[in-house]
This record gives structure tokens, sequence and C-alpha cells, in this order.
């Protein structure tokens, strides 16, 4: 306050000099219970009410954060869309341009014959092979509409490698898979039996340097979803 | 404060690219942050964590207890610690006993904490960070400069400079390129690491899980391709449920980076097969590091509910300017003080804690509901019971506490000061070590008649039907008598007659906010004494701060003091005290002021004072009042950010608290209004004795009080 300002004053004025300059010295049980109120789970006939509303927001928010968002009816379209973006990657024999795919239901449920004519496409997954790989492909589980976020159980090492060592990432998933938020999911969530549970948001990035928003730095540059609606045996 | 540190401060000034760039991001995390909480109740959802996370806090020992146990059932390995140097060991240990040779590590303070690297690498291992900012600064050999942005600090160019060196290649500054190296860099530094050190945001106690919240991947590569993952997690980082990671989770990316989710959330619940087919090799360490310590602390209890955002950071008017570097340790800032005092030891705080100007914009944006400044405060008032008050200060105590000789000097300070005023109401200069104090900012002259004496000539009508006791503080005291006159006029007209105590005295706000307690409760007796001796039915300040004082701090200071005596009539005081403009409000609503009609007084704009709006939450009453007299309200940008006062702040920091002011200044001129208006005095000196030696026409500078007495009928 002032007084400091006043009294100083006055000390240099009642004694000049007397104080040294280095003046500018300083001396200087709630709730006995973990609540858990915000798990709201929707019941099934909620969520398919809701399904058109959540991919719309979903689309929405992927798209916010710099991914790509595809949707299909059939498990056939979304092959189609599969081999025709791989091709047009130029994903081939040759190393960092080879495409990896996690084992999936989805790869359970297609003709394999049209993704066997791709060159330098692997569905046995290594770390080196999805090291080098250009497109990692795999399926997720869920979906959160209200962040555009995917949950996969990626406790199976094959699906993390193909989700984080390439560079592009194709990430299937079902649109029955769309839940409308993370407090409606964790109801659902199994950590006792799914060991690691991955949560993707768009592309990997940092603004590390100077602030300064860049897409893909450890992790995909580009994150690539597509929406399958008849696409059944997961969850 | 150490010289050492001085020269620390002026460095960090003079370094635009700091400066700038911390500025720079300040203000756009401000819009993208509002933008991220959009259609969230804040208020509810940190009440939430508070509720989880202080929970936690106080049931350390069991959370911990049954983490080791749901984590050790799921195949992890739990070692729970006090002492960081056993962390280091056990470390250490596992790393010797697989051959690990080289390590990846993703973002952890804990493992800056206790200086993890640095032992490991002397035992021979190969330590990498791989988080881009924190491996920029493991090049360049620092220290994190901000939480969440650990190279903030520097420019691309520096960046450029360490990659070319690193890579033996010149680099442009180009920064997605830059970013393209630290990937093709780190990218074999993963594949061929050996063990994988990670932090833990979240460590669930009813499943064993551990959450990884990060942005770029490389937790997800740390914690996938080694065959070994050590996580250091700090015992804070514990809940109970794992369905507590929703609000935290909603919180943590919108406060930190104004994202609604980060990239990546890894929630790892035991260990998963590697690539080769082995398990993985987990271990979950559980470090109290003086935890457990401040969790049992009544008063930093509550710092435990800290989910490490930064947005405290990012808020705050001092760290824009000097930074990580200067404030703060490992942890930065105002919760990095905090937690440097403890984690470290109360006296590595003594001086970063006297950076925090006590401006209160951190709490307001705490996603967990700490009180930043209030635990900074206690810092102070610690380190004072600690070590003393240093001489100075002391010497000015012993002249507050005295009423008669202090109000003397005061007096005489008027008669003395002529010399510097030249006849102004200003003290535009001053010789010597002083001179910082008119350095970009004039005083005010002392007044030649206090307000105390002004007060004894004024005749208030007879048989008014209220009492009001005004407190006019010192500045209103002795420096702007005008605003106590203006106060008097206005509450005659509603029909209040004003008290004058003579007995009042300084609100102890100076000494409560340098740690002196003891002399803060002597002057909060004399002032309770003083202003309940005769009944009235309010008691008003014009001064916030003053105010603050009268209605929380006499309280607060008495109960950190454990005084009992006077906390009754402390709360019987409290009860009645009001800032000017909420009573002038309710006396308006109340039909007993009114305003001359059809006024157009053109623009003015209003700087929102600390402790008016984030204390009292009065921010609102005088912007009405003012557009109701006919003024039209423009608001400036910035508008509650601190002006640099802060008390004797500025007397102790006038390196920091000028500029401040400047940008204050700045954003006022900015709205082209010719008048300024606010409701503290402190604020009134600080940004009118700017405006005095700013070059251009001046904007005027006012009180509220004044600006409302002049336009009330009758
Ligand atoms: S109260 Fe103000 S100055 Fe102090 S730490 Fe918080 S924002 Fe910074
Ligand atoms: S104190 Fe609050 S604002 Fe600061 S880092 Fe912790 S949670 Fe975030």
């Amino acid at each position: 306050m002032i007084i400091y300002h006043l009294v100083l004053q006055l000390a240099l004025w009642f004694d000049k000099g007397c104080f040294p300059s280095h003046n500018r010295t300083s001396a200087g049980e709630r709730m006995e219970k973990g609540p858990t109120a915000w798990l709201v789970t929707l019941r099934p006939e909620e969520i398919r009410g809701k399904g058109e509303a959540m991919f719309e927001q979903f689309k929405t928010r992927a798209e916010g954060v710099s991914a790509e968002v595809h949707r299909f009816t059939t498990e056939a379209e979304a092959l189609a869309f599969l081999v025709g973006f791989l091709r047009t990657e130029g994903v081939a024999d040759a190393t960092g341009q080879y495409a990896v795919f996690a084992d999936c239901p989805f790869l359970q449920a297609i003709d394999r014959q049209q993704l066997e004519e791709v060159p330098g496409l692997w569905l046995e997954v290594t770390r080196a092979r999805a090291a080098a790989a250009k497109v990692g492909i795999s399926q997720m589980d869920w979906a959160l509409a209200d962040t555009g976020t995917l949950v996969q159980d990626a406790s199976a090492i094959d699906k993390r490698l193909v989700s984080s060592l390439p560079i592009i990432h194709v990430a299937l998933i079902a649109t029955s898979g769309l839940r409308p938020d993370m407090p409606a999911w964790l109801g659902e969530a199994r950590p006792d039996t799914d060991g690691y549970l991955a949560m993707i948001t768009g592309p990997s990035r940092t603004a590390d340097i100077e602030r300064v928003l860049t897409i893909g730095v450890h992790g995909p540059e580009r994150l690539i979803i597509v929406f399958v609606d008849q696409l059944g045996g997961t969850n | 404060m150490e010289q050492e540190f001085k020269q620390s401060i002026d460095r960090a000034l003079n370094n635009a690219n700091l400066t700038g760039a911390l500025g720079k991001f300040s203000e756009a995390y401000k819009v993208n942050r509002a933008k991220a909480y959009e259609g969230i109740d804040f208020e509810e959802l940190r009440s939430t964590i508070a509720t989880v996370k202080g929970y936690a806090a106080s049931h350390l020992e069991e959370l911990a207890r049954q983490f080791k146990e749901k984590a050790e059932a799921k195949g992890a390995k739990v070692f729970c610690t006090k002492d960081p140097a056993q962390v280091r060991e056990y470390i250490l240990k596992v790393a010797k006993d697989a051959g690990v040779k080289s390590i990846v590590k993703s973002k952890s303070m804990a493992t800056e904490e206790i200086h993890l690297n640095s032992y490991l690498e002397k035992a021979g291992i190969e330590v990498g960070e791989t988080d881009l900012g924190e491996w920029i600064i493991q090049l360049a050999g620092q220290t994190p400069s901000h939480m969440v942005m650990p190279a903030i600090h520097m420019t691309k160019e520096e960046v450029s400079d360490l990659f070319s060196k690193e890579i033996d290649e010149r680099l442009s500054s180009d920064i997605p390129r830059l970013v393209k190296v630290a990937r093709n860099e780190l990218r074999p530094k993963f594949l061929k690491a050996d063990m994988g050190i990670s932090g833990g945001n979240i460590a669930c106690a009813d499943t064993g899980s551990i959450v990884l919240v990060t942005n770029e991947g490389n937790a997800r590569l740390v914690t996938s391709l080694p065959r070994i993952h050590i996580a250091l997690v700090g015992i804070e980082k514990l809940v109970a449920h794992f369905s507590d990671i929703a609000p935290i989770l909603k919180a943590l990316p919108r406060s930190a980076t104004a994202q609604l989710l980060t990239s990546y959330v890894s929630i790892i619940t035991g260990p998963t097969p590697n690539s080769d087919g082995s398990m993985k090799d987990l271990h979950i360490i559980l470090m109290d590091n003086k935890r457990s310590e401040m969790a049992a602390d009544p008063i930093f209890k509550e710092a435990m509910q800290c989910i490490r955002c930064a947005s405290c950071l990012n808020v705050c008017p001092i760290f824009r300017l000097v930074g990580g570097h200067v404030f703060g340790k490992v942890y930065t800032g105002g919760i990095g003080t905090i937690l440097t005092a403890w984690y470290d030891e109360l006296k590595s705080s003594e001086d970063i804690q006297g950076l925090c100007i006590q401006c209160g914009a951190c709490k307001d944006v705490c996603p967990a509901k700490i009180d930043i400044p209030a635990l900074i405060m206690e810092l102070r008032r610690r380190l004072v019971q600690k070590q003393g008050v240093p001489m100075l200060q002391k010497s000015i105590y012993a002249v507050v506490n005295n009423r008669r000789l202090f109000h003397g000097m005061l007096r005489a300070a008027s008669i003395a000061g002529k010399p510097f005023s030249k006849g102004t109401k200003f003290i535009r200069h001053l010789p010597m070590f002083l001179a910082d104090l008119t350095d970009g900012r004039s005083l005010p002259a002392i007044a030649a008649k206090p307000f105390r004496d002004v007060f004894k000539t004024i005749s208030q009508p007879k048989n008014l039907k209220e009492k009001a006791v005004f407190y006019g503080g010192c500045l209103i005291d002795f420096a702007y008598p005008e605003m106590g006159e203006a106060l008097v006029k206005i509450l005659n007209k509603a029909g209040v007659e004003v008290l004058f105590p003579e007995g009042q005295t300084c609100c102890g706000a100076p000494a409560r906010y340098n740690g002196a307690y003891e002399v803060a409760a002597r002057n909060a007796e004399d002032n309770i004494e003083a202003l309940l001796a005769e009944p009235a039915d309010y008691v008003v300040s014009a001064c916030p701060t003053c105010t603050v004082a009268l209605n929380h701090e006499f309280i607060a200071t008495f109960e950190s003091l454990d005084q009992k005596k006077y906390l009754p009539q402390a709360r019987e005081l409290a009860a009645k005290t009001m800032d000017f403009s909420t009573l002038v409000k309710k006396l308006v609503d109340e039909g007993r002021l009114s305003f001359k009609e059809g006024q157009h007084l053109g623009k003015i704009t209003y700087h929102d004072s600390c402790h008016l709006k984030r204390t009292l939450h009065a921010e609102q009453s005088p912007r009405q009042l003012l557009q109701q007299a006919g003024y039209e309200l423009s608001e400036m940008f910035e508008c509650d950010i601190c002006c640099g006062m802060g008390g004797s702040y500025s007397l102790k920091l006038p390196e920091i608290s000028a500029p401040i002011l400047q940008r204050k200044l700045k954003n006022i001129k900015d709205t082209g209004a010719p008048m300024v208006a606010m409701d503290c005095p402190g604020c009134v000196m600080q940004i009118r004795g700017g405006m005095d030696q700013l070059e251009g026409t001046a904007v005027r500078v006012q009180h509220t009080v004044e600006l409302i007495a002049a336009q009330l009928k009758g």
C-alpha cells in the first residue's frame, strides 16, 4: 500500500542514506464417499434413437481435430474404399510403403481375396513391418460423439503397432459403437479384462515449438475413420 | 530477495522472445479455453474434481494399498516409497538386473522432481526424452519452463540450431520440418530401447489402472515397444474409482491446451504382451516424497487436488512476463511455488513466492478449485514465522502499528513531499533508489488535509434514518480525501448518516500480504474496536482491498494465528461490511437514490480491481451504476487483469509492476474512451500515475464514487 511508499520516503528524508539499497526485500473432510453420480448410461434403444445425431456430432468433432471421416453401409463398400485408398496411397511391397492390418472382426467377415491382391499389405503384423509401413489398419470398438474419440481394447500389441508406428492410421468402426460421451462409455469399460484401453482423438500433434500446431509427431499424421453401419462382431 | 534472483528477473524481462511468446500464448489461451468449455458447467465440474481429489487426499494410505493390491493381482509390480532416493535405486536396479542399455521416457514431472535422468546416465544408461518439448530442453541442457509446454521459452531458430548440431546437418527453422527431424531421430531410439519410463496422470485404486494423457503419441510407444515399462506416479494422482477418470479427463485437456480431449489417452491395467510374445515387465512406483505430509496439513491439503493442467500459469500476469525459469523450479508458476515449498523445502520457495501479486486470476480458472493465492499467502506467513520479517519492513510495521505515529508521519509527508510534487498533485521523480518507484508512474502527493480532518468540516443533514460507518483506508484518508467526500454526499442523499471513527487505522493488508500476520492481527483488533464502537447499519469502504480485509481477512488472520478473542466481533464486522458500489447499487434499486435524467456522458471503460472482482464478486454493480448514470460502457481488452499495483508489490518489484501497468494503459487507451473508472484507490494511484507520464492525451482516471456522486439527483 501507499504506506510503504510514504514511510519509505520519510525514512529517506529523515535519515538520508541510512537504509541499504537492497531494500526491496520480501519475507514473506470432505464427503466421505467417492461419488459416481456423473456416470450416465443410455439404454440401447436410446442410443439407436440418437444414432444419427451422434454420428453428426462425432464427424464434426473428429474433423475439427483433423481426422477424416467416411461412412459406409456395408462391409463390402468399406472394403472397396479401403482397397482404393491403399492403391491411391501407393502401398507397395517396399520398406516404408507397406500396409499392416491388425486382426479384427472386420477381417473375419470380408472376402480377403481383394486384400490379398494388394501388394505390400500384411495381415500378419510384426514390429518390423509396422515400423516400415506407411498405412496401419485396425478396428476400433467404440466412438465417443462429444469429443470425436475412438476407443479400443488395445491389449493385443499388433493393434497398437499399426495405430502408432505408420504415417497413416485407418480406423474401422461399427456405427453401433457410437456412444454420446466418455461417462457413457466408462460404464461399459472393462479394465479388469482389457489391459490396455486406448483412446484416439485425431492424429498425433504437438505445439511444443513456438506453440505452432503441427500434425504428425511420433504417431500417425493422418487418421482416416471409416464407419460401417452393418458391421457385426464387436462389443 | 537474493541479488541473483533479481538478476534472473531482469534477464527474463529483457528476453523479448520469452515475454513475446508467453504474452501471445496467454492471450490466445484465454479465448481458446473459453471455447473449449462452451456448454460446460465449469463450477459444477470443478466441484466434482475437488471432491474426487479431496477424497483421495484424505484416504491416501487406503487408496495406495488398494491400488497396489489390484495392480499386483493383474501382474504389475508395485513399489511404494516415501523416499526419492529409493525410487532412483529401484529403477536402476530393475534396469541393471535386466541388462538395460537404453531408456526412452515420456513426459513425467515426477522424474524431474527426483532428477532421475542424470542419476541413470551416471550409471552408464542412455536416457532419451521423447516428448518434443522435453527432448528440446534435454538437448539444450535446460530445465522445463512450463509444466505443459516445457520449451515455450525457446524460438524455432534456437531449436533448429540444437537439432542441426544433433544430426550434424544445417536445418532451416521451418517448424513442420523440425518436427519431422524429431520423429526420424527418435524413432530408432524407441525401437531399440529396453525400457520405457512414463509418468501417470491418474491412478485408479479400484482397478489398479494408470491413465496417460498425451498428444504426440510418444507415451503409446514408450509403453508399448520396450519390454519393460516403469510408471512413476506421485500418490496425489490416486483416485478412488475408475469412473473418476471422466471429470478429470473432461477438465484436464480443456484447461491445459484448450482441447476437448488430447490425441491419446492410454489406460493401462496390468501387463500386456510385447511384440515378441513375452509379457511386459510392468512396474508402477507410487512415490510419496512429502505428499502425505502435505495431505495431512489442514491448509495445504487442498494443493493435492491439482491435476497439473498449468492453466494457473497461463493466466498469471507475472508468469507471462518472467516465465517458469524465474517463477518456479521443477514445478512452475503459482502452484509450482507451493509444490516446491513442499516437495523441496519451504526455504526453496522464499524468493519465488514473492512474485505472486495476489491478483487471484489463477484461482478463477483452476479446475481443481485450489485457492492458489491463499496458499501462497500461507507460505509467506510460515516463512515469516520461521525467519522473521526483514529489518526494513520491521521498522515500517513498528510505525504502522502505532496509529498516532503513523498518521503523524503521513501528515509530515504532506509537507515534506512538497519539494517533489512541485505544486501538482503528483510526485513525478524521486531521488536515488526510490527513483524506480516513479519510473513510468507518478505517485500521488499527500493531501494537504487528510480526510479525517475534512470529515469534521462536513455538515450532514440531521435526522437521517440509517447510519453507515465509513472505513476510509490509508489511500483515501491521506491521498484522495475527495473520494471520501463524494461517498458522504451520496450516502446522505439516500438518507444515511456517515460516521468516521477516528480510531480506525491501516487495514493490515500490507502486513498480511507480506506474511506478517501478527502485525495484521493487531491492526485488525484496533479496527474492530473502532468500527464497532457505535451502532450502525453498514460498514462501507470504497477500497476493495480494505473491504476484503474487513469482511474476510480479519477472520482468516485470527484463525490462522488461532486467536479466538476477537473472532465473534470480526464476524459481526464482516457481516456488516459492504463495498461502496454494492451498497450504492442496493440503495438505487430500493429507490432511495436516483440519477439525473437524460444524461449522455459519453464513452467510459472500466478496470476491474482484483479484489472487487475475484474476492467480492462485485464487478457488475459499478458497471450498472455507471450505465444508469448515463455513461456508455466500452469494455477494454483484458479488463480484469491486474494493473500491477498489488499494494507493496509495486514497491518490491517495480520492474515487474511497470510492464504490467504499461499493458493496462495501452488496453485502456485502445478503447478510445476519454475516461476510465475503477473502484479501488490503489488502482487509481497506479493507473493515474501511469497516465501522468504517458505521451499524448491522457485518459481521465476516476474512482466510481466521484463519477456517481456527480450524477445523482437532489
Ligand atoms: S494470484 Fe495472480 S500473481 Fe499470484 S499466482 Fe495467481 S495469477 Fe499469478
Ligand atoms: S493448481 Fe489448478 S490450475 Fe494450476 S495446474 Fe493445478 S489444477 Fe491446474
